[in-house]
Order: structure tokens, then C-alpha cells, then sequence
């Protein structure tokens, strides 16, 4: 089995961020490493952010940091990655791409103890960077410019100090003297060595500096002081002239002001009053905001509280240290303040947020002070707050982030073309189940009802420059309505249209008058209100029309072409008449190029099954210069200019070209080259996009033309990041489009479908799903699928937390204490039971932003959901009690017991991981399903001595995996009861998945087992084991012998029973060798093979295989921790194999990865890769410069164009 | 072609020897191989009478080469140097081993092995090498005809031999290579495996028959047995083939229209591709009663059969929950096994 490995979706966590000037000029810019995604953002005018560079790395970014040479005009990004290189890299502006400028290797690749990369920290005057380990290790190279002013670094100067553990790196601000790096360490090599435990008790943190002297060429540790055992993070403070210089120690509950030769100054962090009092409060990321004459810090808080911090100095003397409470928001693993007044919130789960200044919390709120600090015999006195709405802050954009997929599903439970994928997301509060469907998301702008059902639309200016839209005319059977674009739209009658006949086409002509084309003539309304009417001769009627702005052509019943051409005079003339020799099924013509007076060429599509090229040249005119045959009749043509791009915002180099599309009526769409010269088609290649023939328009996105084509659902084809690409839109069918441009939408699209005109923007241009959410109270573990009703049932569940009643009693007595008592919230009762999506709507505080309020650890909080997925409602909410969490799920039908389908619960009564991993009791849960299976009814429960992690239906029987046990339950009047069991797995049993009567455990550090029952014995057996220990997070059946499972470590793989050995095991008539058979070292007597094996990068929670096409092959579908959503498609053809394996290994050679990680031994990092084409890789093809792409594509036997064809093929296979 | 075709032998009888030795030596390499080449067989013969008075020279192992050589024996490859196999490609024709090359090289091995005298007389090599090859011949052309036992080789139609009894199917050009190849090792080795495994799927068979051992059985015995030898080497364990014998044995002329649905026999059935599965499982020590088959008693007998059928299909479901039967077949709760308090009990029910 070879396997074509695409990422579909990628990874929406952020794993770090920062900020920095990188394109030049005064715009400023966001960098983010999303695990091994590389991304460059932008906000733009209108405050959303937009992706301007997406690159994968084939490796894991672990730190970011940007510097800027001194006098230089923009930023550099350094990378610390698990390469064991530090990488330097530089945005290209001209070609869209990050160029790498250095790259030095330091230590072995892989993220390791002492291998430097986990911290970065730049020198604030760019000369020099540290990249340390989270042991030992710290390299510090010198950057300087050579005569060229190009980036120089010098070899590697060391400052290890051996068993030391860094928590956080910085760099010092000193202005221009020598560059000073201070980091967080613990020596533990006494601890080491102290068998009472005695020293590591007393193990002490210290703050150290390391000077980099530039004169000697050397590090030397510089000063080193004992620093408060929680501290975990340092802020550098300005220096040099703008500020004290020194750092910000972060600790529990503390920051401290610490520089060399500086009384500490501290100053409590102040704590909500609803906090648990052994819990901390610890700072998890912070920003700083400079200007020419302040600064300040956003700390923000391990529960999402930001506290601004300012430093009173004079000089280099610190008097005073303020902490005053800013806002709340998400928990994130890195801010980013602009200078523009935006604040980038990377969530550490969940959705990241753009967040405009309001304020820089000049407002009276609670403070903390250095000056007010009081030490009492307890400790420190601490200072509460209660957190508030947002004041400083205000969100205007959303980054959407699945982060993480804790379950996934691919159903069609809406019976929609494709199926939808369900995913369960997030943690805690922000926790949500997302419909993600393959298509670009669709903001529907209007939709207004219509006389009659109209049969087209179209929108036209008035003039050539106006920027909007003036009419929307649309066509009915008999008639034609005019639409007037103003504040409103309304209908009008005096533009000139005849309205008394359907039309076939209304366009501007020349600049500024207008054309329509109705079945017995051509209607040419002039600027000043002439009409010239144009008859069709005899008794012939137009049937089919194309035009731009200079040039008509129309094609008569019985196949003539007549064509005019507009005059100086702006008079339209006919040139030329042309006789086809059929019926016309369709034509179109070119835009005008820029600079010409007319479009060279004319495409006419016959019913003979043939599209011909016309010439429209004065001198060849109306010659066929190229015939394509076609396997159906077209039934719509366009032809699409793109325009010669040398980059810019959004792309690599292209040269103009045209491409002709077809519609053909089988549903295919059919593209191919024109030579912009001959006229020469070249390079087909045709998609089937639905079951009605598609028709195609010209539409603008982003400023450039596009095409909508709509079949059984409308599609966009477009440019995006150098790349055409053609995605479905997620909206229902339409019969005609138009582009649409107005006041309200730039642009937008104007279509009619049935009796409706709806006016559209397409949204989140580039992302391959679109997604519906819908909200969920905890952090969510697993859901089934009730098949009949078509209900979801999700179990969620949450440590450290309250439940529902808890919360809300104590938000009443928050309230009363208020004073707000019986006119605050009323009808609190009963927005519980809704659920979590009403509950927030008028709270002033909502749990998605503010967080729940925090519990001791060993508290769970746990529920029970059935959903609705067509309306997203929750139609019952079981909250588990007594310190219950639900960890598995499944539906169950027993065997001749009257219930029909059960529902199966496995908790856990309190769970404790820490100190040491304790459970009071283990259930198992057993509901009916009542009310239509709305709602559910608790049977009974049944405790077992551990937690049961997996459970599934059996021969009629529930399965459960409890611990290392494997265990057969029947259901009993009271209880489940206890049939058979098999006690000889090694630790404790994830998954279980079956196929007749052979079970497929997982195990949760020993990969799978294969096993039987025999009924005739009630007996289980363990047949086959693998060989290789994986700590199992997934697992899917693909096929009687083959497994398809995931480990932690981010690796995909297929185990697979060999045939023989398999065939042993169903023809075992005694069935004494199943009984008798022993393996060696208790494992299992056989054992399977792996069949595939590839690295994903990425924890991978959820399997499946599915299909996401409509009658398109099957696929493993997975989700990761990190939210991304990949495919790995079968390869059908040894012919696909071996090509693919070809461009793999070239664009390994050609074009390495970014960030310094080998391609081959990333994607081998923990086990060899075996028989997986990485398609991301290949994917990056189109990115090469194009005599790259020849060269491979030479070696290859084929042209680039062939190529890019293939590597769309692929992808259109699997989406 | 076959050793009886002569080539102008060279001159010089050492050289020749040398020559030849190459040439046996790389036969015998590519004989190990499994490839058809005839060379091992090839004898030597120089034109002029052959006197070797320089044969003190030849080397040592030559010699015994040579020996081995008259002795009809395959040389092996373990003495043959690897510039020796280069020379073998492209000699073309054959040699035969002059008389007195012969008799010089059975003098010095009557020095050595007197024992070799198996033929009698002086000229005993050559004549008894074609004797023993013609009884070679013989006897394959025999062993191919007896029906008995099975053939462990077949005649292509090129008229060339493939043997079947070992694992990768050597091609062989002629019956004297078949006879060789049949001494190898190898070949013996696979053999007896062969036979093995036949023998442990009659013992199987048998036993199964003896399990369900009724007046049919007997009858039958000599039908599967027939069955079995039909089919020689597949390539799966043979319990299918047993399987299939049985069930044909049991269920010869029975119409059931049930097909056995118990626990794993089920999936034997779907999984495996047995065409009928027309056959009761026989788990459990649950014996068939023997069936005396007339056409008139099909019926009666099919109803029988599912009766028998249903009462099986219970008494797994009993197993199934949780019971045990002792040796008096009284059932008995398993005491790991959980019940329902009106559990029904199989002693009651199964009465």
C-alpha cells in the first residue's frame, strides 16, 4: 500500500509569535509558528488579519525572534527550531517567500535536552543572538554586516554551564555596550548527587547574566543572583538611555525588578477573590509596548487576566513597580502589540483574537505597587480584584483555530453533496463541536424575493470608471427588470432597458454607453439617452451573445456569427459574418487587453462537440485558429486573462496567459491554455464539479478576475498566494451570477436561484473548510452518532473545575453580594439547562472569554450532551455528579433485550494524575434513549475497578477496555454482568474496534492486539501483537487484517496481519492452536506487520476513513492536537507511485526545507518512513522559480505543466 | 547436446582438465541454483588417445575433482574459486572424458577408495554410467505413470520437466536432470516435508472421521482419501481441504438449508472460500448420528438436521452467557461469570 499524505487543513495553534517590520516600509507584521507552519500575518485596513505567506517547514519551530541591525529599515527573523540549526531568515517582498540568509548547524536535529533551540533571545540592537537548551547549552553568535551591508554571523561562542536547567532566556537592553543575555537557572548537579533529596529541596533558581564582550570575542557569565524559586519568565525593561535597563522577573504571584547593581523592587500580582488560595497565579506570556517616551508590559496571567506594568525611574534608579489590572482575555501563548494599536492574542487553545487599544489603562483601576507591598508574618499581603468587561481593549477580528481536535467524525447527516466533518475542539469554556465542510465560507449580504423566477442577472456601470455598480438588471421569462444600486435597490424605469423582453446580455459599452441584447436585436443606449436599435435580420433570433467592452459578436438560430465592433464615433458597426456549421451553443470573447483596442480571440462552443477559436483581427478575421474536441456539448465558455505578475501581495511570478473554461454539459469543467499568439489550445485539463453543467461568469476577488461556476453547487476558481485554485462555495445552487459592486460590498456577487436574487461576499478566501459552531460547556472527550435519529452525544469533561449548580449558586451570591440581587438575572435556571450557547449571550462576563472560575485539581466537572447538528441545539444536558467524569462512550444494541439502542457512559470517580495517578471507582453508565431519542433516562450503573477508557458493542455485548482488562458485558436487570474476560493486556486498553468476531485492542504503550472470542468456549484470546511499543492516541479499522493507528509522538502508521498468517487463524477447525499457542515474553504468538509508517509532526487524535468527495475513493481522514486536518489517499496506479516518489525525492534535492530540518529525516524522525509520498512537499512545486521547475520536470520526462496537472489530480482526488 | 555430443578436443590433456574442471565446477554452481545446465553431466574425452603423463602436475584438488568427476558425482560449488566460474559462459559444446583419462584417474582412485568398484571389471565407468542413467530414466518414466503416488514432477508441454515438490518449481531440461536434481538435497528435504504434511492431513482427516465416526465413515474414508491425493500441494495449511472432505462426507445428499452459524465456523465459511457450506460443526465432542441416506428420507433428515441445529445454537448461547458443563454434560455457572438472578438455567431448558 502506498499512501499520498496532504495536509487539508492546516494546523490552527500557535506555538509562538512575534512581531516585527519584515516586509519594510511602515507596515507591521506578525510571524507565527504554528507547529510546522511558518506564517506571516498582516491586519489590514479594515482590522482583519490577513495571511500573506502560509510556508510548511517539514520540521517543529520551537522559538521566534526578530532583530534589526542598527540604522537598517527591516526586520530579520531568527528561528530556533528541532534542526539543531539556527536559522536567519529575510522576507522577500518581490517573491512572496522567506529567503534563508543563514543557517548554522550546532547540534544534532530533534528536540532534545541540551541541543540549543527551545530559547531564543536577541541582543535589543540586533548584534547578537543566543539559542540555548533547556539544559546546558547556550550559544551566543555575534551578527554583524559585511562591506556589502549583508547580514554576517560570526562561528559560535559558547557559555554552557553543565547541569543547569534554563526556564526563560533574554536579552539584556544596555544600549551600546556589550551585549548582556539573562536567563532563569537551576543547577541541580548537587541534587544530583544527594541521595536524601535533601539538596534538591533546597535547590536554589538564579538569575544569571552572560556578557558578550565584543573586543575579546567571548562570553563570560557576568553576574548571577538567587532569584525567587517560582519565577518563570523575564521581560526585558529598556535601556539605554529609554528606560532602566534590566529585567522583569516573573515568578508566582510576584514580578520583580532585578538589573546588576539594583535592589530588587516587587510587587504582588493581584489575585481574583474567587481564587482557590493554594493556587498561584503565575505570568504565561508578556508584551511590551515602547514609544520614544514610555513604555509599559502586558503580563497576562495563567487565567487570562492582563496586568499592565510600569516601572516609576529615574535614571537607572527604579522607585516604583505598578501592576494594574488591564482586561481579560483568552489564555495565550504569545502577545504581540503593535504600533499601529493592535494587539495580536495568539490563544493557546481556541480561537486567536486581534484586539484594538481602546485605552492603555490610564483609568482609576486595581493596582498593585512596589510602594504599598506589605510583608506580613503569613507572607505578603495579596491584593484582589474581580475581573470586569473589557475597557482597554476591543476585539475586531477572529483567527479561527480548531485547536485542538479532540474527536472528529465524517458524516453526511445533512444529506448535502459532500459529507461534513464533525470535530470536537478546544478546552474547557472555549470548547466547541465545529461542522467543518469542504467550500469557502459565503457571507450572505441580501436575499430578496423576486415576481417571478428569473432566468439571469447581470450588473453594470454606468461608466467605465465608476467604481460601483449602477443597475442590476435581471431577466424573466417574458420581461426584464431594472435594479438600481443606491442606498437601497429598488426598481426603476428610466434607464433605457426595454423591459418588455427577456434579455441575453446587458453590458457597458465603450465608457460610458449601454448595450442589451435581447432575442430579436441589439438595444445600444447612448450617454445622452439615444437608443439605437439593432433587428436581427429575417426572421431570425439571437440566441447566444459575447461582448466586452468594444467588441459584440452574436450568434443567430442556425449557427451565423455576426460581428460588430464599436467605432470611434462610439457607433457599433458590423464587421464581419460568419457562417458556423451548426447551431451556436455558446461563445465568449476575451476582455479587452490593456493597451489594445480589441481581444484577439473568440471562443465558440458547438453542439458537434467541439470548441473553436475564432481570430477577431482585422486581418484573419473570424478564422478558426484551433479546434478542441470535447466529450459533451459545452454549454458555457470563459475566458480567463491573468494578468503577468511579478509577485507582489500575494504571488510568485506568472506570466500573462489566458485560459479557456468550458462547461460541459456532463458537469465537467474544462480548462486549457490559449496561446496568447496563435491561438493554440495546449495543456488541457478538466474537473468534474457536479451533476449539472456548469455556467460560467467573470467575477473580482481581491482585485483580480476570477471565475464562479455553477453546477449542483457553485465553485470559485481564483488566485490565491500564486496559485489557481477552484473550491466549492459553501451555499445552495444558483441558477445566473454577476459580480456585484456597491457602497456596502466591494465585492461581492449578485445571483439568482428559484425566485430569490441574493447578493454574497465570499469570505476567508484560501481555507479549504468552512466552518458552523456550535458552543459546548467542557472541555469535550468523545461523541457518537445515535444512526436512527441522527443525534450527536458528546461527553465533556473538565479537571480543576465546578460544576454548573456550583457556578451558579456562587455567581448568585456574587450578584447578591452586589447588591443586584432579584433583578439581576432572573431566569438563571433556566438558561442552564439550555446549555452554554444562551447562557452567554446576555452575561456580562462570558465563560469563553473570562474562563470558569478555578477549582482544586482533584474536582472534575462532567456532562452528558445530545445534539441536534442540524440546529446546533443541545436537547438534553446531563451534568454528571460526585466528582464523576465521563471518558468513553458508545452505542450499544443487546442481543434479544428489549431497550433497542443503549447508550454506554465510562467514568471515572475522582481521577487524580499527581502526585500519583489514583481513581475512587470506575462506572459504567447505561442510559436509555426517551422522547424520540431526545433525551436520555440513566438505567443503570455498574462500578468496575478501574476507569473504562474504551468501550464497544460486541456480538450483541458491550466490550470494555478497564484498565489492562478486557472485559464482555451482558446486560443485566440492575447491572451489567460480567460474561468473559481477558486479563493479559500490558497497560491499559485506549481503543477497541472490531469486525466480526475478531476484536482490535489498542493499547495505550503497546500499540495493537488482535483477538478473538469464541463463543463456544466464552473465551477471548490474544492471537497477534505488534512488535513495536507505540503509546497509541488512534486508532481506525481499515480492513479485516490491516489497523490503522497514531502514537504520541506524532507518527501515523498501518499494521497489517500477515494473509497466511491470518488465513491460519480463520481455519483453525480444532481451535486448539489459538488455545495452545504461546509467544515468547508473553507477547502474543504472532505478530503484525507494519505496512506504512510516516512522521505527521503532530499529535493526531482522531482517524477515520471517508471519503470527501461524492463518489470519489476512500481516505484516512486525521485531526490533530495542533488543529490541522490531513488525508492520506491510497494510490491506485504503480505508475502515480513511482512519478510521485520521483518529484518527492527532486524537490527534497531542490528545494530543502526552510528551517534547516532534512525533509527525510524529519518525516523519519521516530521510525523510517515507509511507502508515504509527502504531498505537502510536493505541493511546494509551483513555488520553485520556473527554471527550477523545469530542470525537475525535465528529469522527470515531463513539463511543468504536466506536473502542476498531477499534483491537482491528486489533490482533487481526496477533496 | 546432451553428453553424447563431441567437440575437437585441445591438445594439451592438462589444460584440458583444468578446462573441463572449470566447467563442471560452474555447473555445479548453477545446478545449485536451481538453473537447468547440463554441464555437471558432461564427460571428457581428448582427440588423440589421451595420454596425461604430465597428470603429476595437475593440482591436487584437480584431481580428486576428476575423480569425483568418474565417480558420477555433482561437484560442489564450495571448491570452486570464483575465477573459475567467470570461464564457464562461453563454452558452448561438450567433452568426454577419454578412456584413458579415465582409467588413469580410476587408477589413482583404486589407490585410493578401492571400494568403487560397484560396476565390475575394467570398463565398468562409461557403460555403468549410461546404465544408471537409463535406469534413471526408467524409473521416472515409472514414477510418472503410477497414479498412486503422487507425481513430483510434471512434463511441460517444451518437454521439459518442473519439479513440484520443491518450493520455487526448478525447471529441468531433461529426465537425467530431473533424476539429478531428484538426489539433491534440497530437493529431498522438501520431500519428506511434502510428505509430512500429506501424512499429518490424513492423520487429521482421519481423526475427524473417526470423530464422527459412523457407518458412512467408513465409506467415505476411501472417498476423501481420493479427494485428498487429488490435490497435492496448496497452499494453505490443508484444513481446508480437510474441512471440505468431512463436510462432504457429513453432508453428502443432505439438503440443509441452514448453514452452520455458530461462533467461529461461521467466519471459516465466509472467509475462507469454501464453495458449500453445507456442514454441521462438529466442536464441542457433539457427534452426528449416522445417516443412513435414501432418497425419500431427505426430508425427515433435513428437519432432523435443523432441529439439531437449533439445539446447538442454544446450547452456545448457555455457553456464550456463562455456563460450563461438567463431565456428566450437567451445566454449571462458570464462578467468574456474572448472571442475572432469573437467569434461565440450561438444565432446565436443554431437558
Amino acid at each position: 500500500m502506498y499512501l499520498y499524505s496532504l495536509t487539508l487543513q492546516r494546523a490552527g495553534g500557535i506555538v509562538c509569535a512575534t512581531n516585527g517590520n519584515f516586509v519594510g516600509g511602515k507596515t507591521q507584521e506578525i510571524v507565527v509558528a504554528r507547529g510546522k507552519n511558518l506564517d506571516l500575518l498582516r491586519p489590514d485596513e479594515s482590522g482583519k488579519l490577513q495571511t500573506l505567506l502560509s510556508v510548511d517547514v517539514f520540521g517543529a519551530i520551537r522559538s521566534l525572534a526578530q532583530f534589526r541591525l542598527t540604522g537598517s529599515q527591516k526586520d530579520y527573523l531568527v528561528v530556533g527550531s528541532d534542526s539543531g540549526r539556527l536559522v536567519i531568515l529575510e522576507y522577500s517582498r518581490e517573491h512572496n517567500m522567506f529567503h534563508k540568509v543563514h543557517q548554522e548547524t550546532f547540534g544534532k536535529s530533534g528536540c532534545r535536552r541540551i541541543v540549543p533551540g527551545q530559547f531564543l533571545a536577541v541582543d535589543p540592537k540586533g548584534r547578537a543572538v543566543m539559542v540555548a537548551a533547556c539544559e546546558k547549552q547556550k550559544l551566543v553568535y555575534v551578527l554583524n554586516r559585511d562591506a556589502a551591508a549583508r547580514l554576517t554571523i560570526s562561528s559560535p561562542l559558547e557559555a554552557h554551564k553543565s547541569h543547569t536547567i534554563t526556564y526563560s532566556v533574554v536579552g539584556v537592553d544596555c544600549g551600546f555596550d556589550n551585549p548582556i543575555f539573562a536567563s532563569i537557572e537551576l543547577d541541580y548537579s548537587e541534587s544530583d548527587l544527594d541521595p536524601t533529596g535533601q539538596a534538591a529541596a533546597d535547590a536554589q533558581k538564579h538569575l544569571t547574566f552572560y556578557e558578550l564582550d565584543l573586543g575579546l570575542n567571548h562570553v563570560s557569565r557576568k553576574w548571577s543572583e538567587p532569584v525567587d524559586n517560582g519565577a518563570n519568565l523575564l521581560v526585558t525593561v529598556p535601556g539605554g538611555g529609554d528606560g532602566p535597563s534590566g529585567v522583569l522577573v516573573c515568578a508566582e504571584n510576584f514580578v520583580i525588578y532585578k538589573n546588576q547593581g539594583h535592589p530588587d523592587v516587587r510587587a504582588v500580582i493581584p489575585r481574583h477573590t474567587d481564587l482557590p488560595a493554594e493556587r498561584g497565579v503565575l505570568v504565561v506570556s508578556a508584551a511590551t509596548h515602547r514609544q520614544k517616551s514610555m513604555f509599559f508590559f502586558l503580563l497576562q496571567t495563567e487565567y487570562g487576566d492582563i496586568f499592565k506594568v510600569t516601572l516609576e525611574h529615574e535614571g537607572d534608579r527604579v522607585t516604583e513597580l505598578k501592576i494594574k489590572y488591564f482586561d481579560t482575555i483568552p489564555v495565550t501563548t504569545s502577545m504581540c502589540v503593535l504600533k499601529t494599536g493592535f494587539l495580536f492574542a495568539a490563544s493557546e487553545f481556541g480561537n486567536h483574537a486581534l484586539y484594538q487599544f481602546q485605552a492603555i489603562g490610564e483609568a482609576e483601576d486595581i493596582e498593585a505597587s512596589s510602594a504599598t507591598l506589605m510583608e506580613t508574618d503569613e507572607g505578603f499581603q495579596p491584593v484582589f480584584f474581580q475581573p470586569r468587561g473589557l475597557k482597554n481593549l476591543v476585539r475586531i477580528d477572529l483567527v479561527e483555530s480548531l485547536m485542538p481536535i479532540m474527536d472528529m467524525k465524517i458524516l453526511n447527516l445533512f444529506e448535502e453533496e459532500t459529507p461534513q466533518v464533525f470535530t470536537l475542539c478546544g478546552r474547557g469554556p472555549r470548547s466547541s463541536l465545529r461542522i467543518l465542510r469542504p467550500g469557502l465560507a459565503i457571507n450572505e449580504m441580501a436575499v430578496s424575493q423576486l415576481p417571478g423566477t428569473p432566468s439571469a442577472v447581470w450588473t453594470v456601470k454606468k461608466n467605465i470608471n465608476d467604481e460601483f455598480d449602477a443597475y442590476i438588471v435581471v431577466s424573466f421569462v417574458n420581461a426584464t427588470l431594472v435594479l438600481s444600486i443606491g442606498e437601497t435597490i429598488e426598481e426603476v424605469s428610466d434607464s433605457g432597458f426595454l423591459d418588455t423582453t427577456p434579455s441575453l446580455s446587458v453590458s457597458l459599452l465603450g465608457d460610458e454607453s449601454l448595450m442589451q441584447v435581447h432575442p430579436n436585436g441589439i438595444r445600444h443606449i447612448r450617454e445622452d439617452g439615444r437608443i439605437n436599435e439593432w433587428k436581427t435580420p429575417g426572421k431570425k433570433t439571437i440566441v447566444k451573445v459575447g461582448s466586452n467592452r468594444l467588441q459584440v459578436v452574436i450568434a443567430l438560430s442556425g449557427g451565423e456569427l455576426i460581428y460588430f465592433e464599436m467605432d470611434l464615433t462610439g457607433q457599433l458597426m458590423e464587421v464581419e459574418k460568419h457562417e458556423m456549421p451548426g447551431d451556436v451553443a455558446c461563445l465568449d470573447i476575451a476582455p479587452v487587453p490593456e493597451g489594445r483596442q480589441r481581444s484577439r480571440f473568440l471562443a465558440v462552443g458547438s453542439y458537434d462537440n467541439t470548441i473553436r477559436i475564432l481570430s477577431l483581427d482585422p486581418d484573419d478575421c473570424m478564422q478558426i485558429l484551433s479546434v478542441q474536441s470535447v466529450s459533451s456539448p459545452p454549454e458555457s465558455l470563459l475566458l480567463l486573462e491573468v494578468m503577468a505578475s511579478t509577485g507582489g501581495e500575494d504571488g510568485a511570478d506568472h506570466p500573462a496567459s489566458v485560459f479557456l473554461n468550458a462547461g460541459l454539459q456532463n458537469g465537467v469543467l474544462f480548462r486549457t491554455v490559449v496561446d496568447m499568439v496563435t491561438g493554440q489550445l495546449s495543456d488541457t485539463r478538466s474537473r468534474f464539479l457536479g451533476l449539472r453543467a456548469p455556467k460560467l461568469f467573470s467575477a473580482t476577488v481581491r482585485g483580480r478576475q476570477a471565475m464562479l461556476c455553477l453546477s449542483s453547487r457553485p465553485w470559485l476558481g481564483y488566485i490565491h498566494q500564486g496559485h489557481f485554485l477552484l473550491t466549492p462555495l459553501s451555499y445552495e445552487a444558483l441558477e445566473y451570477a454577476a459580480s456585484f459592486s456597491s457602497d456596502q460590498c466591494a465585492e461581492g456577487v449578485v445571483a439568482v436561484a428559484n425566485e430569490a436574487l441574493r447578493i454574497f461576499t465570499v469570505e476567508r478566501l484560501g481555507e479549504t473548510f468552512n466552518e458552523t459552531v456550535v458552543p459546548l460547556r467542557y472541555t469535550p472527550r468523545k461523541f457518537v452518532l445515535l444512526p436512527k435519529r441522527k443525534h450527536l452525544i458528546v461527553i465533556e469533561s473538565d479537571q480543576g473545575a465546578f460544576t454548573a449548580e456550583e457556578r451558579e449558586a456562587a455567581r448568585k451570591e456574587c450578584l447578591e453580594a452586589a447588591g443586584m440581587g432579584e433583578n439581576g438575572n432572573a431566569n438563571n435556571g433556566e438558561q442552564m439547562e439550555n446549555g452554554d450557547g444562551d447562557d452567554e449571550k446576555e452575561d456580562a462576563l462570558p465563560d469563553e472569554q473570562y474562563g470558569y472560575p478555578k477549582a482544586e485539581s482533584d474536582r472534575w466537572a462532567s456532562c452528558i450532551r445530545v445534539l441536534d447538528p442540524k440546529t446546533g441545539n443541545t436537547t438534553c444536558l446531563l451534568e454528571l455528579q460526585d466528582n464523576e467524569a465521563a471518558f468513553s462512550i458508545c452505542t450499544v444494541n443487546f442481543h434479544d433485550k428489549e431497550y433497542g439502542t443503549l447508550l454506554a457512559v465510562g467514568t471515572a470517580k475522582g481521577l487524580q494524575f499527581w502526585p500519583k495517578r489514583t481513581v475512587a471507582a470506575g462506572f459504567i453508565h447505561i442510559y436509555r434513549f426517551v422522547e424520540e431519542g431526545k433525551s436520555l433516562e440513566l438505567l443503570h450503573k455498574t462500578q468496575v475497578e478501574g476507569v473504562p477508557l474504551a468501550l464497544h458493542q460486541f456480538q450483541g455485548r458491550l466490550l470494555a477496555g478497564i484498565g489492562p482488562v478486557l472485559r464482555l458485558y451482558d446486560l443485566g436487570k440492575r447491572r451489567l454482568l460480567r460474561k468473559c474476560e481477558n486479563k493479559l493486556f500490558p497497560h491499559t486498553i485506549v481503543s477497541i474496534n472490531t469486525y466480526r468476531d475478531r476484536i482490535y485492542v489498542g493499547d495505550i504503550q503497546e500499540s495493537f492486539h488482535y483477538c478473538k472470542y469464541r463463543r463456544d468456549e466464552n473465551q477471548l484470546y490474544i492471537f497477534a501483537d505488534d512488535s513495536v511499543p507505540r503509546w497509541l492516541t488512534a486508532a481506525h479499522h481499515i480492513d479485516f487484517d490491516t489497523m490503522a493507528g497514531a502514537d504520541k509522538f506524532g507518527n501515523i502508521y498501518f499494521v497489517r496481519l500477515p494473509q497466511d498468517l491470518s488465513d491460519e487463524i480463520e481455519e483453525d477447525p480444532t481451535g486448539g492452536k489459538i488455545k495452545w499457542e504461546q509467544g515468547k515474553l508473553n507477547g502474543a504468538p504472532n505478530k503484525v506487520e507494519e505496512i506504512v509508517q510516516f512522521h505527521i509532526g503532530d499529535v493526531v487524535t482522531c482517524l477515520q476513513k471517508a471519503s470527501l468527495i461524492p463518489g470519489g475513493g476512500e481516505c484516512v481522514i486525521y485531526g490533530t492536537v495542533m488543529g490541522s486536518v490531513g488525508a492520506l489517499l491510497p494510490f491506485i496506479s504503480r505508475e502515480d507511485v513511482d512519478f510521485f516518489s520521483h518529484l518527492e525525492m527532486h524537490m527534497r534535492q531542490e528545494h530543502p526545507p526552510l528551517c534547516g530540518r532534512d525533509h527525510m529525516a524529519f518525516r523519519s524522525a521516530y521510525f523510517p518512513v515507509k511507502d508515504v509520498i509527502d504531498g505537502d512537499l510536493c505541493e511546494q512545486f509551483p513555488t520553485l522559480p520556473p527554471d527550477l521547475q523545469r530542470k525537475i520536470a525535465d528529469e522527470l520526462d515531463r513539463t511543468p505543466g504536466e506536473i502542476l496537472k498531477k499534483l491537482e489530480d491528486a489533490r482533487n482526488k481526496i477533496i | 547436446m546432451n553428453g553424447d555430443t563431441l567437440n575437437p578436443p585441445p591438445e594439451d590433456c592438462v589444460e584440458v582438465v583444468a578446462h573441463s574442471l572449470s566447467l563442471t565446477l560452474s555447473g555445479g554452481f548453477r545446478e545449485r541454483r536451481g538453473a537447468r545446465s547440463p554441464l555437471s553431466l558432461y564427460t571428457l574425452k581428448t582427440a588423440d588417445g589421451g595420454r596425461i603423463p604430465e597428470m603429476a602436475c595437475v593440482p591436487l584438488f584437480f584431481q580428486s575433482a576428476v575423480d569425483a568427476k568418474t565417480r558420477n558425482t555433482i561437484f560442489s560449488a564450495y571448491t570452486c574459486q570464483p575465477s573459475d566460474r567467470i570461464t564457464s559462459g562461453h563454452v558452448q559444446g561438450g567433452f568426454e572424458l577419454l578412456d584413458s583419462v579415465r582409467g588413469q584417474s580410476s587408477q589413482l582412485q583404486r589407490q585410493q577408495s578401492p571400494r568403487m568398484s560397484t560396476f565390475g571389471g575394467d570398463s565398468w565407468g562409461r557403460e555403468a554410467h549410461h546404465r544408471k542413467r537409463r535406469v534413471d530414466d526408467l524409473m521416472l518414466s515409472s514414477s510418472s505413470g503410477d497414479a498412486a503416488s503422487s507425481p513430483s514432477f510434471k512434463k511441460l508441454s517444451s518437454g521439459k520437466f518442473v519439479c513440484l515438490v520443491c518450493p520455487h518449481n526448478p525447471i529441468l531440461d531433461n529426465p537425467l536432470m530431473l533424476s539429478m536434481h531428484n538426489k539433491g538435497s534440497r530437493h529431498i528435504a522438501a520431500e519428506s516435508k511434502a510428505r509430512e504434511s500429506e501424512l499429518s492431513k490424513r492423520d487429521e482427516s482421519k481423526k475427524r472421521l473417526a470423530l464422527s465416526a459412523d457407518s458412512t465413515g467408513l465409506s467415505n474414508s476411501g472417498n476423501s482419501r481420493q479427494q485428498i491425493k487429488n490435490v497435492m500441494f496448496p497452499n494453505k495449511p490443508l484444513i481446508q481441504k480437510t474441512i471440505k472432505a468431512i463436510s462432504e462426507s457429513q453432508c453428502k445428499n443432505v439438503d440443509n438449508p441452514n448453514a452452520a452459524n455458530a461462533g467461529h465456523c461461521s467466519n471459516i465459511t465466509t472467509s475462507s472460500s469454501i464453495g458449500d457450506s453445507n456442514y454441521t460443526c462438529t466442536t464441542d465432542g457433539i457427534s452426528v448420528p449416522p445417516r443412513n441416506i435414501t432418497g425419500t428420507a431427505n426430508k425427515i433428515l433435513a428437519d432432523w438436521n435443523s432441529e439439531l441445529l437449533e439445539r446447538r445454537e442454544k446450547e452456545l448461547k448457555f455457553t456464550a452467557a456463562g455456563w460450563k458443563r461438567d463431565c456428566h454434560g450437567k451445566w454449571y455457572r462458570d464462578e467468574n461469570v456474572e448472571f442475572d438472578s432469573d437467569e434461565e438455567d440450561p438444565n432446565m431448558v436443554l431437558e
